[in-house]
């Protein structure tokens, strides 16, 4: 789903941004790469919560 | 006439609730109108409708009550990428605004605001017909499967 509507980022989009830095990225460094959550900052605490989990599941591989 | 000042934030805030429904539904009526699917991009704009219908007597119940109605103020929206997403979010939305409409209706009886109960009481109608459809596409995803669910909706 979107993620960000203001600049249109989804949640697939972050979750590959975050496994390429091997579940290590702040959501500064999401925001900086692909440029969400700079407009109304409403998506930030998904974009965590994207973060969160895919660290668990990074973490965790099955 | 003059009510409990927290019947209006309650009206306010399911208020809000409606006006990010009418905004969510017809982002994906259209989304479904330009992947070609009419007849969701139908319901979806009907129910963006019927909020915005819904939303209209909330204003109007609150500016009777004396209070100010908040325009201003919008919720997260849930936007799907695909059509099955959309359907997704849209019941994660309308689950959310039972629960919500439900507690306001509890608030609106403890204060006697009966009229105002009455008026949450339609809302709370519509949201549960639409989840009811809503559940009926998800079993007929689950049952028929996404390509046949989807071409029945072109």
């Amino acid at each position: 789903m979107y993620v960000c509507i203001c600049r249109g980022v989804t949640s697939s989009q972050i979750q590959r941004e975050v496994s390429e830095q091997d579940g290590k990225s702040s959501v500064r460094e999401i925001n900086e790469r692909l440029g969400c959550g700079k407009d109304c900052g409403r998506c930030c605490s998904s974009i965590k919560q994207i973060i969160q989990q895919s660290g668990t599941n990074s973490s965790n591989p099955a | 006439m003059k009510l409990a000042s927290n019947t209006c934030s309650t009206l306010n805030k399911v208020l809000t609730n409606e006006l990010t429904g009418i905004n969510q539904h017809f982002l994906h009526a259209r989304m479904m109108k330009n992947w070609g699917f009419e007849s969701l991009n139908k319901k979806a704009y009907k129910r963006s409708i019927e909020e915005m219908k819904d939303a209209d007597d909330l204003i109007e119940r609150i500016l009777l009550l004396e209070g100010l109605p908040n325009l201003q103020q919008l919720g997260k929206l849930l936007i799907g990428e695909t059509p099955e997403e959309c359907l997704e979010c849209d019941m994660t939305f309308e689950q959310q605004k039972i629960d919500q409409l439900r507690k306001a209706i509890a608030d609106c009886e403890q204060a006697q605001d009966y009229i105002s109960r009455e008026l949450l009481e339609k809302l709370l109608e519509h949201g549960e017909e639409y989840l009811d459809w809503l559940e009926t596409q998800q079993y007929l995803i689950a049952n028929t499967g996404t390509q046949n669910y989807l071409q029945s909706q072109i």
